[in-house]
């Protein structure tokens, strides 16, 4: 059975269609890409997965282990295993990052029938996991992402991906404003967290991440559509040619 | 007698003896000229006292009052240890329950005695043209007076004001707080109720900080559903002084908290912390008045307001610089959080300032539970509530981190962990 299985997904903002039949399979074990200028709905994607109140689905179905995703609330969601990092991460002065985490453990740990993860160990596992995502102690008794560089931000949300290993993590254009450093982090963070059973799916406007993560498949999102699938070769042949020749291919669609 | 007719009795109150004190015959005048405030006055524009206003009181007299011992003070939920408590038993000082300490002295005054009016005694318009001052002062017969006494350290004093009666009762406690020179004390009002009538608090109280006198200062209303009260509150802060206010204000009917800072003397320092949380038809009113009359003094005010359900929140924060006061720094922060569509908050910075070489500045902020904060949380697997009650606590603890007194905190806290945090 696959992991995701979006059907003819037609989505969007209030009245507005961004998604216009979008149809895709994510098996265990799978790095897919999805590539495609701005504009394309590469976010709107990311945010009808994850459950946010804005977008509207008008057609189609998107199913998670065989189960009707979009029916279910965005914290149900990240319990059964799905885990967005934000391309834009919000800050939340006051809740610290550590005590956002347990909670976050915490319920999902209920959810799977488990105890709350005793203190001493929880902290034992922050500190480990924050090794991985390069992230220092001393951010973890710090508010949420307050004050946190672009560069950190992203880092925290490998960090909060490792530490919730999830079945589906989707990075919505990660790698953005990210310097060659920063992008290996998150690069080895997601390395490291490949397994047989763990899929990724990688939104991204620039080739540049695929380098690190070498995907097993690439799609190309245009006008609210994919309108090419391949594999890792098509993000190289995108780079070389630009987007200017999906724009002209696909103008008319 | 309901609240507007009680100044027709004052005549009864008023005895020769006492025309000697200027502020007393003052109060006489100003209720014989005036009513109760209304919604005319700029002070008074969104603090209604319907609440108040229709209740029957008989003025507390000598009702029986059921027997307390100190032991029984101190098991009351929540109290300090090593604090020395001032019982005020609905509204009657009980000087026998009070443990003696040789730091400090505590008495209480016939008005008529005291020698104490000094030209500082009232040294602004603003509280002399109050018309619960004026009627505090009219009908307080006796005030309470705490000295602490020079050189003392780690005083830790809570004045218990316990609304415990039959009979829908009125009361003006008036206090008087002095900390001599190199003093370093914690001072608490804290208000209980265990009486099913209605009370109403007309509390006045003077707080002067002599030099290098440390006072850290609270005000506890917790769950005051039928216990009513008024709090004019003066402060006067001789020189290298600090002052810190912690005001907790939660699920209480009508609170209004007026805080009257005047720095007399250079060099002094306030730090004014308030956090309200208003339920159902609340109404929870803060005023604040700082005049840095003299240069070189600091003051900070930061307010956060949670308010639910149909509550109402005031934050009116007056700094008044006046033209010698030079190098004056004074800030102020009001921030509140309305989680209904019913609840409102009127807030309100005013500065005046006539020195130029000052540094001021205000903010103040209104709005509602982030939704993009929610969205983020959910999306790592907590539940709607369960964000919403860490971001409410997130916001809170801002305020509640600021009291320095730990046994109080962290009452406080679990206090309200039952509506917010984990």
């Amino acid at each position: 059975m696959s992991l995701l299985k979006i059907t003819n997904l037609k989505a969007g903002i209030e009245e507005k269609e961004i998604l216009h039949g979008i149809n895709l399979e994510i098996n265990p074990g799978e790095v897919h890409a999805i590539m495609g200028p701005n504009g394309s709905g590469k976010t709107t994607l990311a945010s009808v997965l994850t459950g946010k109140k804005e977008i509207k689905v008008f057609d189609g179905n998107v199913e998670f282990e065989g189960k009707n995703l979009l029916e279910l609330a965005p914290e149900e969601r990240a319990r059964l295993g799905l885990f967005l990092a934000f391309q834009y991460p919000v800050e939340i002065p006051g809740v610290s990052n550590a005590n956002f985490l347990r909670l976050a453990l915490n319920e999902k740990r209920k959810y799977q029938g488990l105890d709350p993860i005793e203190p001493a160990q929880f902290f034992k596992l922050l500190r480990e996991k924050a090794k991985i995502a390069k992230m220092d102690a001393s951010f973890l008794n710090r508010g949420l992402n307050e004050g946190f560089s672009g560069g950190e931000k992203k880092r925290n949300e490998i960090f909060q991906m490792i530490m919730l290993e999830p079945k589906l993590a989707i990075l919505d254009e990660t790698d953005s404003g990210l310097d060659i450093d920063a992008l290996k982090i998150v690069a080895e963070g997601v390395n490291q967290m490949r397994d047989p059973q763990r899929s990724f799916l990688i939104i991204t406007h620039y080739q540049r991440l695929l380098d690190y993560i070498v995907p097993d498949f690439v799609h190309v999102l245009y006008n609210g559509k994919i309108v090419m699938s391949g594999t890792k070769e098509l993000a190289l042949e995108l780079e070389a040619k630009g987007y200017d020749w999906i724009k002209e291919e696909f103008a008319t669609n | 007698m309901k609240l507007d007719e009680i100044k027709e009795n004052i005549d009864i109150l008023y005895r020769d003896d006492c025309t000697k004190l200027n502020y007393l015959s003052h109060s006489i005048d100003f209720l014989k000229n005036n009513n109760l405030p209304n919604s005319k006055n700029e002070l008074w524009k969104y603090t209604s006292l319907s609440s108040i206003k229709d209740i029957d009181f008989v003025l507390a007299k000598d009702e029986k009052i059921s027997d307390w011992s100190t032991n029984d003070l101190y098991k009351i939920n929540d109290i300090p240890q090593n604090t020395a408590i001032i019982p005020i038993i609905s509204g009657k000082f009980k000087s026998n329950l009070i443990n003696i300490d040789d730091r400090f002295s505590i008495e209480e005054n016939e008005i008529k005695d005291l020698n104490h009016e000094s030209k500082n005694y009232h040294p602004n318009q603003s509280v002399e043209a109050d018309y619960f001052y004026n009627l505090n002062s009219a009908l307080a017969l006796k005030e309470i007076n705490l000295k602490i006494h020079r050189n003392t350290e780690n005083i830790q004093i809570l004045f218990l004001f316990i609304a415990q009666s039959e009979s829908n009762t009125f009361v003006s406690p008036r206090i008087r707080i002095e900390l001599e020179e190199n003093t370093n004390a914690k001072i608490a009002y804290k208000f209980i109720n265990f009486s099913k009538s209605e009370i109403f608090s007309n509390l006045f109280s003077e707080i002067i900080l002599n030099q290098n006198a440390l006072l850290d200062f609270y005000i506890i209303e917790n769950e005051l559903n039928n216990f009513q009260s008024i709090n004019n509150i003066n402060i006067i802060q001789n020189r290298d002084s600090k002052f810190t206010s912690n005001i907790f204000t939660y699920n209480s009917k009508f609170i209004r908290n007026f805080l009257r800072v005047y720095f007399a003397e250079e060099n002094a320092e306030a730090q004014l912390n308030g956090l309200f949380m208003g339920y159902n038809d609340n109404l929870i009113d803060n005023h604040i008045l700082i005049e840095h009359i003299q240069p070189n003094c600091f003051s900070n005010q930061l307010y956060k307001g949670i308010l639910n359900d149909n509550s109402t929140g005031i934050f009116n924060g007056a700094i008044l610089v006046h033209p010698h006061a030079q190098k004056t720094n004074a800030f102020q922060v009001n921030r509140n959080l309305l989680t209904s569509e019913s609840a409102k908050v009127y807030t309100k910075p005013e500065l005046e300032i006539y020195a130029d070489d000052v540094k001021c500045s205000h903010g103040e902020a209104t709005g509602v539970i982030d939704e993009e904060m929610l969205f983020y949380m959910q999306s790592r697997g907590i539940s709607e509530e369960n964000a919403r009650r860490l971001l409410l606590e997130a916001f809170a603890m801002d305020v509640l981190n600021k009291f320095g007194w730990e046994e109080i905190r962290n009452s406080l806290i679990s206090n309200i962990s039952k509506e917010l945090g984990i």
